[in-house]
């Protein structure tokens, strides 16, 4: 027997309305919608793939951070570890000459180690997520100069490039391992006790330790996936570019950190969803094609990014305010 | 000073209730009264920390509206708390100017060499030679609370309050304490002093004011009462025995049996059985190592010596997840900070502890899940629209309720209960007490941790008092009374 009311559809209809990442979704739908009035190339179904596999790599790197987020965290080392993966992964398949698909594998358990030893240094020392990353981000940045001398890795083998060019249909194939990617991080964290660990630990770490959930464990977990998604991003970039720049990861630890806000993830933690961010990261795609499209000098690009930030946390916690009432 | 009338109230509490209080010049005047008779929330009305919905406060002979701390100090009150509030990387002469910075003349610098002269003057007041340029951090507890007490007069307070000034002073520490004290009341100083120490208050209170409820229940003179008199204000009305005599009782198998258990500071040679069936209750004053046992037994924290038999076989627990699974619930005294997940739902609260055991291989089964949290929402009658809603939407009670759910949920054989209905309205508590009895006398063993006498009483089989860290007696609770636990609890 069920001792509450079954809700009803308005109920859910209402419930819709009250999400973050709904209302996020409005937004850019509705951006969309004028984009394609204003600008008859936006929704050229070409135009939509750049879009996609534009925001791709800041959405992978982003649900990562999404993760930490929840658990009351904050990784500075994302671009890094996006970075330094790719990198490496270059030197295998070029310099060692590892099979290319081998090199990918390490690659992406590079980015396992750098994630594992944060939550280490995190958990067993004792120290701060914000400084620790930081450090880290800073070293692995300096192992890429150190290997690289600043110059790029040239002679990616064809065989894998179509990873980051290729398309399934319209859409890249960059976008489509991030789909993938989205899909599972919210069956992980709806439906294992790994995601509700994480979402615990980030609404109370000392009540979550009372209930038996192995705090640390779980939090070493959290900065091993993200060190994994990050990879998995920068791999993912030197395959699109067909060459190891030094410069790929660079710039977009704060923009992964946008768009977990933007799509609701809360700073404080225990609060966060994997949809979320990804609309976040479109709605920053959108936003920088957008400025393409209608001309806008490419300098105001960030001036633009800022304000909707702004905005979407301004609109978020009137929403929040109206739901309380 | 003279309070009249302040009445105050919480959500299900009468904090105070009619209180008149009346402090004169030169007199310490002692408060005392069991945890939550109405103390704290004397004090912080008279500190500006909360507002009296209604009665008046008079300094002198003028009305006094006290809406803030600063306004309290700007009156001359001045507080020496229990959590002393001073900023450790600071050096004794900032802290005691802190908020009334020493400046040069006609400029925002703050003049070094006038604050320490000025620091150096206050300290001298009290009669301590201390360097004004040491860091407040590097000094012992004792010490810290002169230069709080420097700080109060620094700020030209003409009323100090001191509450639990000795919790953790020495014998000889206090002593230097009370000479101060003394001298301040000398100087025609009021001071307001909250103390447990009965042997304290009648060295140096001219009077003491007793508080039980809410209510304000007689003011004596000291030189008029004898402590014994004072207790049994302290306790109040004749009580009165509603306990059943329950069927399950100690006698059932021993669960758990701590030896010798002993943790530095916290608490030393603990020693006791708990049996099927079994209510034992912890009964002692606010720092007496209740909680901090509790803790070690829980795995939270480390014990130094002695050892823990679960079912007769020796464990060591090394953390809360082993307690728990051994079988060990602990719902800690503090419920926001160790208990709930505020944003999560309470489905999601209660069965936190299930996880692993409602996962398949398909991840959390989400059926078998809902129903769990329906069925304790139901059985413990927790007031709410849906299993779905945040938890910190709930009321104190339905939150307690939720927890104690997880446990039951959870199928635990010892449940450990620290102030289980603190702040809990009267008629969840009530509810709380019943099904606390229900669960032992269906043969789960349960530690209660209470500072409300009433409640370890009614509840408890067997109860264990401490004092200072140590288990000073178990008195079976079908004959003790109040006074008796009250006497054992203050050494």
């Amino acid at each position: 027997m069920n001792p509450m009311p079954n809700e009803s559809g308005l109920r859910r209809f209402e419930k819709l309305f009250n999400n973050t990442e709904t209302g996020i979704f409005v937004v850019l739908l509705i951006m969309c919608i004028l984009l394609t009035i204003v600008s008859p190339n936006f929704a050229d179904p070409y135009n939509l793939g750049i879009i996609m596999r534009q925001f791709s790599f800041v959405a992978l790197i982003a649900l990562g951070q999404t993760l930490v987020l929840i658990s009351g965290g904050i990784d500075l080392s994302v671009g890094a570890i996006a970075g330094f993966s790719g990198i490496t992964t270059a030197i295998m398949m070029v310099n060692f000459g590892i099979n290319p698909y081998v090199s990918i594998v390490l690659g992406l358990l590079i980015g396992a180690t750098c994630g594992t030893l944060n939550g280490l240094f995190i958990t067993r020392l004792k120290l701060n997520p914000f400084i620790v990353t930081l450090a880290t981000g800073e070293i692995l940045v300096g192992l890429i100069l150190v290997f690289t001398k600043g110059w790029p890795i040239q002679g990616i083998p064809q065989s894998v490039l179509f990873f980051g060019q290729g398309f399934i249909g319209p859409i890249p194939l960059p976008a489509v391992i991030m789909i993938l990617v989205t899909i599972i991080l919210m069956y992980v964290l709806k439906k294992t006790p790994f995601g509700r660990h994480v979402y615990a630990i980030g609404g109370n770490e000392a009540a979550a330790r009372l209930v038996g959930i192995n705090v640390n464990k779980a939090k070493i977990g959290v900065y091993a996936l993200s060190g994994v998604f990050a990879s998995l991003a920068g791999i993912l970039m030197l395959l699109r570019l067909g060459a190891g720049q030094p410069e790929i990861g660079q710039g977009w630890l704060m923009p992964s950190i946008t768009a977990a806000i933007i799509g609701g993830t809360s700073l404080m933690g225990g609060q966060g969803k994997a949809i979320g961010t990804v609309i976040g990261a479109a709605l920053m795609g959108v936003l920088a094609n957008a400025i393409v499209l209608l001309s806008v000098s490419a300098y105001w690009e960030k001036v633009i990014i800022g304000a909707v930030v702004l905005l979407a946390i301004i609109l978020d916690q009137l929403r929040a305010r109206w739901k309380r009432v | 000073m003279v309070m009249r009338d302040i009445n105050k109230s919480f959500p299900g509490v009468k904090a105070l209730n009619h209180v008149n209080f009346q402090l004169d010049p030169g007199e310490i005047h002692a408060i005392v009264g069991e945890n939550g008779a109405g103390k704290s929330t004397l004090v912080s009305t008279i500190m500006g920390l909360i507002q009296p919905d209604s009665g008046d406060i008079y300094i002198g002979d003028v009305k006094a509206v006290i809406d803030s701390p600063s306004k309290a100090l700007s009156l001359g009150i001045g507080i020496v708390p229990q959590e002393l509030n001073l900023v450790p990387q600071f050096t004794i002469a900032e802290n005691i100017f802190l908020g009334s910075e020493i400046c040069k003349a006609g400029v925002p610098w703050i003049d070094g060499k006038a604050t320490q002269r000025e620091a150096a003057k206050y300290l001298d007041k009290i009669g301590v030679k201390l360097d004004v340029n040491l860091k407040v951090g590097d000094l012992s507890v004792a010490y810290q609370q002169l230069v709080q007490i420097a700080r109060a007069l620094a700020f030209g307070a003409e009323i100090l309050i001191l509450d639990e000034p000795t919790a953790c002073l020495t014998y000889h520490e206090a002593q230097i304490l009370f000479k101060i004290l003394d001298q301040l009341k000398e100087e025609g100083k009021s001071i307001v002093y909250i103390s447990h120490h009965m042997e304290e208050i009648k060295q140096i209170s001219s009077r003491v004011s007793v508080m039980r409820d809410g209510n304000l229940i007689a003011t004596l003179k000291m030189s008029d009462t004898t402590i014994d008199e004072i207790i049994n204000l302290m306790v109040g009305r004749a009580f009165t025995h509603q306990k059943k005599n329950r069927a399950a009782g100690p006698g059932g198998t021993c669960v758990l049996s701590v030896r010798h258990l002993t943790r530095q500071t916290e608490f030393r040679e603990i020693s006791f059985d708990l049996h099927e069936g079994q209510i034992l209750g912890i009964a002692g004053l606010v720092g007496a190592g209740r909680t901090e046992l509790v803790r070690a037994i829980f795995g939270e924290t480390k014990p130094d010596g002695g050892e823990i038999y679960w079912y007769g076989s020796k464990v060591s627990v090394k953390s809360p997840k082993y307690a728990i699974n051994l079988g060990i619930g602990y719902v800690s005294e503090e419920r926001r900070k160790f208990g709930i997940f505020p944003i999560s739902s309470i489905r999601e609260n209660i069965t936190m502890p299930l996880l692993s055991v409602l996962n398949r291989w398909t991840g959390i089964d989400q059926a078998s899940e809902k129903s769990i949290a329906a069925q304790f929402i139901q059985s413990l009658k927790i007031k709410t629209s849906s299993a779905e809603k945040e938890i910190r939407l709930l009321s104190g009670g339905n939150q307690q309720k939720a927890i104690l759910g997880r446990w039951l949920a959870k199928n635990v054989k010892v449940l450990i209960l620290d102030e289980p209905t603190r702040g809990i309205d009267l008629n969840a508590k009530a509810e709380i007490h019943e099904l606390i009895v229900k669960l032992a006398d269906d043969g789960l063993a349960v530690i209660v941790i209470s500072s409300e006498l009433e409640e370890v009483i009614n509840l408890s089989d067997q109860i264990m008092v401490m004092h200072q860290g140590a288990a000073k007696g178990f008195l079976n609770a079908q004959e003790t009374t109040q006074e008796e636990i009250l006497k054992v609890a203050l050494g």
